[in-house]
Order: C-alpha cells, then sequence, then structure tokens
C-alpha cells in the first residue's frame, strides 16, 4: 500500500532534502519561508485544493522536519516563528513524535455505512430485511440508515444487488494496532499519546499525508558540520534501499561522504542482542524462572507491552536493543563520538529520548531521511567506487531486518548451547497480531515459548522509514547475509571477546 | 520489450521501483489474457539502470522509464502502462 502512495511518499522525501540542503548550504534556518515556494511554485495547486493550503501544510512539514510540533489554524504565526530554537547542532525533540498535522487532516468518516446515491429504492430491498438491527428505513428516494442503531456488521453492503452500500473506515484508525485514534471536537484524526507506541503506521496510511514524525535532519546536518566525530550505525533493512543497483558497500561509502567518520552495521549489536537473549532464555525460562520471554528489538512492541500489558513486562527480555548494543560498542572505541541510528524504523526515535539510551544514542533518522541528505548534498550512491568490504555482523544478524529473523537467531544460539534443547517459537508481525499475542501470553496460554513481536508486518523491512517496498528489500537481505563469514554471532570477530564473556 | 528503469537516487525516491512493480503486475495480467484467447505477446524486459541526468535538468523529471528508447519524464504507474499496452498492441493495429 505505501509504495502506490506516490505522491504523499513524494511531498513528505521533498520535505525532508529540502530540509537537509538547507542546513549544508549554511544557509539560514528562516530559508524554510523561501522553500515552500521552491517546493510548491507557480500559482496552481498540484496536490492539494488550492495553493494555499498546500503551502501551509508543506510549511507545518517542513516545521515538523525541523523537530517542531505541527500547529492548528488558530496558531499561525509566521511559518518561520520559534524556529531559532531548533538552529542547534544536537537533539532537540520532545514528544509526541507523531501527530496529525491538522490543517491537512479531512476529517474523514469514521467507521461507517452509507447509502450511496447508487441506491435504486427498489421493490426487494434486501438491505432493510437482512439488518439485524431494525436499521435501516426503506423511503421512495432510497433506503436510508440510522447511523445510532447501525452496528456496522456490513450485511446489507453484500445483500444490495446494486452495490450501492459501502463501509467506509478512516484508514489512519484502521492501521493503528492499538487503537490510539479518536476524533478531536472539529472531527479530526487525533493521537492519545498516551496509547500510542510511536509505529509509525498511521503516517503511511493517511492517504491525504496528514500524519507526519518530527526528524532531526536538519540538527544532525549541523553536528556532522561542527568538529565532532560523527559515527553511522545502519539497521540490517539497509541493503536494497538506495536504488537496485546498489551495493551495500556503496551505501557505506555514501553515508561517509556525508560527513560521517565512519559507518557500522547494527547486525553487530543484533548479534550481541541474541548472544544475551539466548543466555536470558536459557537461564530464565529454561529452569521456570520465568514462564515465557518476548524479544526485546522492536521498540514498538515494548512499549506495547509497558502500556497494555504491564503484568508481562517483566517477561520481555531484558537484554538491549541492537541499536544501544552497536551504539555501545562504537562508544567504547571513540568516547567523545555522536551516535546516529538510521534505519527504517519511527519508534527508534522515541528509544533514544529514554533516559538509559540517551547517552548511547545521539540522533535518529530514517532510510527516508538519508535519502532526503544525499540528494540535498548531490551524492549518486550507485556510482560510487569502493572496494571497502562490508563485514560487521553474522549471518543470522543481517537477517534481523525480515519477520521471525530474531527468533531463529535466537534459536539457533540456543542449538549451539544445547543442541537437545527443543525451543518453541511463535511469530507477530503487526502490531494488531502482537497485542493478540501479548494477550494470550498474559493469560499463560504462551507458556515455555520464545515470543517475537514486530509492530511491523514483515518485520524491520516493512517499516514506515523505508524508502522501497518489503518484497524487493527481503530478496536484498537475504543475499547480504549470505555474503557474511560468521556463521553465528559467537564467531563475529568485532565483538571484544570481554563482551562476549559468560555468554 | 525492454523497460528501462532508472535506479539513481532521484527516481529511486520518487518511487522508481513501484514501476518495476506496475509493469509485473501488467504482464500477469497480459499474460492471463493472452493464456486465455491462445495468444502470445512480447514480454516487457526490465532492466534497472543507473542516473540517465535528465534529473539533473529538472527535478521534476524523476522517475524516468524509456521504453524502446523513448523517454518518460515524470513517469507514473499508470502512464507507463498505458504507453506499454499501447506497445505491446502496436504491429496488430498497423492497418
Amino acid at each position: 500500500m505505501k509504495e502506490s502512495y506516490i505522491d504523499v511518499l513524494k511531498v513528505r522525501r521533498m520535505a525532508y532534502e529540502h530540509i537537509a540542503r538547507i542546513a549544508y548550504e549554511d544557509r539560514p534556518i528562516d530559508d524554510i519561508a523561501k522553500e515552500v515556494y521552491d517546493i510548491l511554485p507557480g500559482e496552481q495547486a498540484t496536490y492539494r485544493e488550492n495553493i494555499f493550503r498546500e503551502r501551509a501544510v508543506m510549511g507545518e512539514r517542513l516545521r515538523m522536519a525541523l523537530g517542531l510540533d505541527a500547529r492548528t489554524a488558530d496558531k499561525t504565526e509566521a511559518i518561520t516563528d520559534g524556529i531559532n530554537d531548533v538552529d542547534v547542532d544536537t537533539r532537540i525533540y520532545n514528544p509526541p513524535l507523531v501527530d496529525v498535522i491538522k490543517i491537512a487532516c479531512e476529517a474523514c468518516p469514521e467507521n461507517r455505512v452509507e447509502v450511496s446515491n447508487m441506491c435504486r429504492a427498489c421493490l426487494a430491498h434486501p438491505c432493510v430485511n437482512v439488518c439485524p438491527k431494525n436499521a435501516i428505513t426503506y423511503t421512495k428516494n432510497g433506503s436510508v440508515i440510522d447511523q445510532n442503531k447501525c452496528i456496522k456488521c456490513g450485511k446489507c453492503v453484500t445483500a444490495c444487488p446494486y452495490n450501492a452500500i459501502v463501509h467506509t473506515k478512516r484508514p489512519c484508525q484502521e492501521a493503528c494496532g492499538v487503537k490510539a485514534i479518536k476524533s478531536d471536537e472539529m472531527g479530526r484524526a487525533d493521537i492519545d499519546s498516551d496509547i500510542c507506541v510511536a509505529c509509525g503506521k498511521c503516517i503511511t496510511a493517511c492517504p491525504f499525508g496528514a500524519i507526519a514524525d518530527k526528524s532531526e535532519i536538519y540538527q544532525l546536518v549541523k553536528a556532522l558540520k561542527s568538529d565532532r566525530n560523527v559515527y553511522a550505525i545502519v539497521a540490517p533493512s539497509f541493503v536494497g534501499q538506495f536504488g537496485k543497483l546498489t551495493s551495500p558497500e556503496q551505501i557505506f561509502e555514501a553515508i561517509r561522504q556525508l560527513g560521517f567518520k565512519d559507518v557500522v552495521e547494527v547486525g553487530l549489536g543484533a548479534d550481541l542482542t541474541t548472544l544475551n537473549e539466548a543466555h536470558e532464555y536459557y537461564n530464565q525460562v529454561v529452569p521456570g524462572k520465568i514462564p515465557f520471554m518476548g524479544t526485546s528489538c522492536c521498540y514498538s512492541w515494548k512499549l506495547m507491552i509497558r502500556k497494555k500489558f504491564p503484568e508481562i513486562n517483566d517477561y520481555v527480555s531484558e537484554s538491549s536493543t541492537p541499536m544501544i548494543y552497536s551504539g555501545q560498542t562504537l562508544r567504547k572505541r571513540d568516547p567523545e563520538g555522536l551516535i546516529v541510528f538510521i534505519g527504517p524504523c519511527i519508534s527508534k526515535k522515541l528509544e533514544a529520548l529514554e533516559d538509559k539510551v540517551h547517552s548511547t544514542i545521539d540522533f535518529v533518522i530514517t532510510f527516508e531521511e538519508l535519502m532526503g541528505m544525499f540528494l540535498a548534498k548531490g551524492i549518486e550512491p550507485s556510482e560510487i567506487e569502493i572496494d571497502k568490504e562490508v563485514m560487521d555482523a553474522s549471518k543470522t544478524g543481517r537477517n534481523y531486518a525480515v519477520s521471525g529473523g530474531v527468533a531463529q537467531a535466537v534459536v539457533n544460539r540456543l542449538k549451539e548451547i544445547d543442541p537437545d534443547l527443543k525451543v518453541d517459537v511463535e511469530n507477530a508481525e503487526g502490531l494488531a497480531d502482537c497485542v493478540k499475542l501479548a494477550q494470550l501470553a498474559k493469560l499463560g496460554k504462551k507458556d515455555g515459548k520464545l515470543l517475537e513481536g514486530m509492530a511491523c508486518v514483515n518485520g524491520c523491512i516493512g517499516g514506515p522509514g523505508t524508502v522501497v517496498s518489503e518484497m524487493s528489500t527481503r530478496k536484498a537481505v537475504q543475499q547480504f547475509s549470505a555474503k557474511s563469514d560468521f556463521e553465528s554471532p559467537y564467531d563475529n570477530t568485532n565483538i571484544p571477546d570481554e563482551d562476549k564473556k559468560g555468554l | 520489450m525492454k523497460v528501462k528503469i532508472c535506479a539513481g537516487a532521484r527516481c529511486t525516491m520518487n518511487s522508481s521501483e513501484n514501476l518495476a512493480a506496475a509493469v509485473e503486475d501488467l504482464q500477469r495480467d497480459l499474460n492471463a489474457y493472452m493464456e486465455k484467447h491462445e495468444d502470445h505477446l512480447e514480454e516487457f524486459e526490465i532492466e534497472f539502470v543507473n542516473c540517465l541526468d535528465y534529473c539533473k535538468e529538472d527535478h521534476y523529471n524523476a522517475p524516468v522509464v524509456v521504453v524502446n528508447d523513448k523517454p518518460i519524464l515524470g513517469a507514473t504507474p499508470e502512464v507507463l502502462m498505458e504507453r506499454l499496452t499501447d506497445e505491446v498492441f502496436a504491429d496488430r493495429f498497423d492497418d
């Protein structure tokens, strides 16, 4: 679905590119006022009903890309209002991370069954007769549904011989696995940040591009231009994201050309997560100290359990996420350096704000944002010549990107520890499925199991910050995984022996 | 029939890979149609190519697809599929 929303993607990605360009060219941050006209030139609208609204929405989008909150129509100060506060080279955004750009929201009707003008007011009127709530009245102008009585069962929709009755749903609400989206007083989408786990699904589901997350590319570029050493750690789903002909090695070199001192695969941290989780499972679940264990790497899954099922929060692995382990490994190499996580994931931006993570990860951006930076700096990754090999992670670490890959890595490691051990695994992909799995686990129906939760369908390759479809990334990830020299995470020579001790 | 799809940075950002998916979809539909009518058509041959530099002239030229050596600038799936169906059936309506 995401890939076919071409114009929505284009609008969002243009914003990143233009913000990065202002930062790289050292232009005053106030230039976003002019940039809106550069992005949307002319007197006629391309994407919305009129050019004024189109530019106003783009203005708010650019502000969010600078890390600011989106404003409502009653607070439209100048687009540059308060902007100097974010003209820095450190992380500045605060929650809420994901928010509705209210002036772009079309207030789509929530879950409704409606009779369209295709209704012929037929003699048979089966819609009336099949309604289990007697909610439909037949009139000479057509059937009328009493919205107060309707339970949205859809029986009338199937019964109508003219396809005249439609069941419409609000796309953002449908996409939300934790039901965090309500309506405000004007009927527009409203995200309850107490419930939201920042998976980002609503961002990609909205056909009007009215939901966005905050970015910190501006501040990152400023940091890259400072005299500090900035390192990139890149999530396993990076392969294949930047063009069909671009190799992982070219992507790494392109990142270096942006001003990064060095680049490391997050697969390295994934290897440490595997070693730790396997160790934990063997010492906690096998002897029965805890009933089951949930994987730790997907932050939205972890956050969902913390918010919705606190009773089982202790049974989620205590091991750190691949992002954190990778960050810690780099931090040891250069304690003064800045560390940037680049991934397909939006919730990592929230994870990085946690007290324990704050000092390890300095910035988080997505692949989309990185692509914007390449374009802003005129880098063409597919044409870079490089013979430096990328070899930071094991085969199973590289497979973390695909759903099932995390649990598989842990199972493989457990087999190395105890070849006779039988590990029962269950996966959930998509936040709604994760909720179901957690619910059953809470009821004691998943005891003894290793539960892998992934808030995105297909795993990280289906993340909201990806550039290309999961189908094409899946293949690229598999090929890259097969190329690793390290069968097992334990063989990974990039991990210092002291970190493997006891695992 | 050769369908060259640009895999450069700007074209990739503007969903050029989605165009390949559209061509594959169209191929499946045409194959099903042809099988039903016991007929055969020339197949599409997708080739990803490096940046063709059209986007350097104007950003709005991305994504670029080249069909039978003729470029489609600012390509969308619907324009591309229309063009491909026109081309692939062209010789049938010559006279």
